[in-house]
């Protein structure tokens, strides 16, 4: 019995742990603009798309791939911030003129990525086969690249947590979502540090994709699901917060995987959204959230 | 006095010339009217020039990915049998070329009814063929029976859109009913299985599988130890699959769709559950399942609804298929491509008997014909289910695809109990 709550809540871990990687970056996005970046899974979808194509096409490791995606994600992000989000983010009036504006734009955006993908590549599953290898820890049991995706999710949330406290970009990102007029006062360059935000948001949603890639079969459609689970952490986290996510995302893993051991995994959403619901009626703005 | 006497003369009928004048021109005008109105009134059989055929189908959203294949039939089809002049049809004397007119439904069901709508009396299209999935058809049938529309439906294996008493729609895809035949009577040759785990993911068609299933083997004296709904889009099933492995079932019957059945059995592996029967549904027969899965799918058994391997079986046509599609789209068709094409096929041979485009009278040549396609014989009952479907089981051997079940069509010796997961 033991055993089995240890196997479970190793399910749970991992499975978070991809949750969490998804969710940070829509937060970091969230928290420094305002932003609410409803294609951050079709950019994971794209992220899991390269990762099969570099492996197809070049052969290379999907570890390797992931640092390549690294290096093309952050430009990425910063483009599309650049073209799409600069402007709206000076003309707005208010937060809430922001947040919807950036929803209507990046809605466009979720349908434009999943349409190219589509003309692109096909409607076609397509999947790869890379660490096979199975790990047995004393009775429990992982797959490889179970293991690898809860490494490199957790390396990846880590590093990108030193990255916001230790250095002076990262203080000036935590500055802007914690007070946007103060940061400027303070002679923060805001719209330089939003650009890097937006790259380093939408490379974590890529890294997320090589994970998917690794573990789930590979389509145009495959944004949604994710969007929707990394919108449901951060609200249940707290939107624009940093633990809120990570607390949000392993809460969420932990919950949905003892919810369908001991109960059902027919009743996985109604227990995740029940918790989304009494977390929401206590605190509003969520376990990490700053006020409404 | 003399004058006026001689005029009189003149004008021996007492008609003076302009009233003559109004006369003639009211009867011309009458005439003419006449003509017109004769013309325009009389039913006149306008000059048919063309066979419009119209669907709505998913080519966006949710279900493309199937979806597509069944879109791509219809168009293959349509450009076949125009390369060859169209469809012959006695009411006209001659071959009409066929024009397909298709919407995308944007994997909609209330979408898809709006615009069968819109093709039935907008469009005025002379057939309509299926959308895609057994949900979608559902809410579209009532639209093929309001307009009484003969509706041949491809992908649509739920069992109670044929209960509803619906006259126009004819089933292709096999019932969800008719899924446990083959299984369980493989099961019933082996008595070492005896406890059984059933799973299914949400959606109407592996809902209705799982059901027929799970009723088929309580009669035949299993014991299901373990019964589950997923929902759609799960993004783990290891902890459903822990509970299935404590209890330890000889055989699980998973009704999936293609996502979730690659998951599942990439997770059993991960959980180390190998039972002795291992049968999964959606994605099983399509070429991509064994990409996906490589040396973790031997020995994996699922349904096929159809596949190259069928002309092995000798239905005709099947190979022709098979290249035309490869030649056009540049990749394999999956059965949701088969059954779309095998739709229209049958469109056409009914078309040719019944010799009018007459929906009703098709209907009735749908009702008492018989039909030779690609997916095997075709004869439907007053419900508008095929009484020729077969589902056939297949199994992964070294590899490749294998129909296994039943014994008599097998292409190969089914592989029993399930190997070992490759290590």
């Amino acid at each position: 019995m033991l055993l089995d709550i240890i196997q479970v809540l190793l399910f749970g871990l991992t499975i978070g742990a991809i949750y969490a990687l998804v969710a940070v970056g829509l937060n970091l996005i969230f928290g420094v603009m305002n932003v609410l970046n409803v294609a951050h899974g079709d950019i994971a979808m794209l992220g899991a798309y390269l990762t099969y194509w570099f492996l197809v096409l070049f052969n290379v490791n999907p570890l390797i791939s992931l640092l390549l995606i690294i290096a093309i994600f952050i430009p990425l992000g910063a483009a599309i911030y650049i073209l799409l989000i600069r402007k709206i983010i000076h003309i707005s009036s208010s937060v809430e003129e922001i947040i919807f504006s950036s929803l209507i734009i990046f809605f466009g955006l979720s349908i434009f990525i999943e349409s190219s993908a589509l003309l692109a590549w096909k409607a076609d599953f397509r999947s790869i086969i890379y660490f096979e290898g199975m790990i047995n820890l004393g009775g429990i049991l992982l797959s490889e690249k179970t293991f690898i995706a809860l490494l490199v999710a957790l390396i990846g949330v880590f590093s990108f947590e030193v990255f916001l406290t230790r250095t002076y970009i990262g203080k000036a990102i935590r500055a802007i979502s914690q007070n946007r007029v103060a940061a400027i006062l303070m002679g923060i360059p805001v719209d330089r540090i939003n650009t890097l935000s937006f790259g380093i948001g939408i490379s974590l949603a890529g890294v997320g994709g090589v994970l998917l890639a690794l573990i789930y079969p590979i389509y145009p459609a495959l944004g949604v699901t994710w969007t929707m689970r990394g919108l449901t952490v951060c609200i249940l986290g707290g939107l624009g917060s940093f633990t809120g996510a990570l607390t949000g995302a392993f809460v969420m893993g932990i919950v949905e995987s003892f919810g369908s051991y001991f109960i059902g995994t027919a009743w996985r959403d109604v227990i995740s959204y029940l918790m989304l619901l009494l977390v929401l009626v206590l605190k509003p703005s969520g376990m990490f959230g700053k006020g409404v | 006095m003399s004058e006026l006497l001689l005029k009189k003369k003149e004008n021996r009928y007492g008609i003076t010339k302009s009233l003559l004048i109004v006369v003639v021109l009211v009867a011309i005008i009458v005439v003419v009217a006449g003509a017109v109105a004769f013309i325009m009134l009389t039913p006149q059989r306008p000059a048919k020039t063309e066979i419009v055929i119209g669907a709505a189908i998913s080519l966006s959203g949710a279900n493309v990915e199937t979806a597509s294949h069944q879109a791509n039939a219809y168009r293959l089809f349509v450009k076949q049998v125009n390369e060859q002049g169209g469809i012959y049809v006695a009411e006209y004397g001659k071959k009409l070329p066929v024009r397909l007119v298709l919407y995308d439904d944007q994997s909609d069901a209330s979408r898809s009814v709006s615009l069968f709508e819109k093709l039935i009396t907008d469009d005025k299209v002379d057939f309509i063929v299926g959308p895609y999935s057994s949900t979608i058809t559902f809410a579209v049938a009532p639209i093929a029976e309001k307009y009484k529309m003969v509706m041949l439906t491809p992908t649509a294996g739920s069992d109670k859109i044929y209960q509803q008493g619906w006259r126009y729609v004819f089933e292709l895809w096999p019932l969800a009913s008719s899924n446990p035949k083959s299984v369980v009577s493989f099961m019933k040759t082996r008595p070492d299985i005896k406890k059984v785990a059933v799973v299914n993911v949400a959606e109407l068609l592996a809902r209705s599988t799982a059901a027929a299933m799970k009723d088929a083997l309580q009669k035949e004296g299993f014991e299901i130890v373990f019964e589950e709904e997923y929902p759609k889009g799960i993004t783990d099933l290891r902890p459903m699959l822990s509970r299935i492995k404590t209890l330890n079932p000889d055989a699980v019957i998973a009704a999936t769709f293609f996502e979730d059945n690659v998951l599942l059995v990439r997770q059993l592996r991960e959980v180390g559950f190998n039972p002795k029967f291992l049968w999964t549904m959606v994605g099983f027969d399509q070429p991509e399942y064994i990409e996906a899965l490589g040396k973790t799918a031997e020995g994996v058994c699922g349904w096929i609804v159809w596949h190259i391997k069928f002309e092995d079986l000798g239905y005709p046509g099947v190979r022709e298929f098979y290249e035309a599609y490869m030649k056009e789209y540049g990749k394999r068709p999956f059965a949701e491509a088969a059954t779309g094409y095998t739709a229209l096929q049958i469109l056409k041979q009914a078309i040719e008997k019944a010799g009018t485009l007459d929906n009703e009278k098709i209907r009735q040549v749908l009702l008492t014909e018989e039909f030779m396609t690609i997916i095997g014989k075709v004869k439907y009952n007053e419900q508008g289910i095929n009484i020729y479907n077969v589902v056939y089981m297949g199994q992964i051997q070294n590899g490749k695809l294998e129909i296994v079940w039943p014994p008599e069509l097998a292409t190969a010796k089914i592989w029993y109990p399930k190997p070992e997961w490759a290590s």
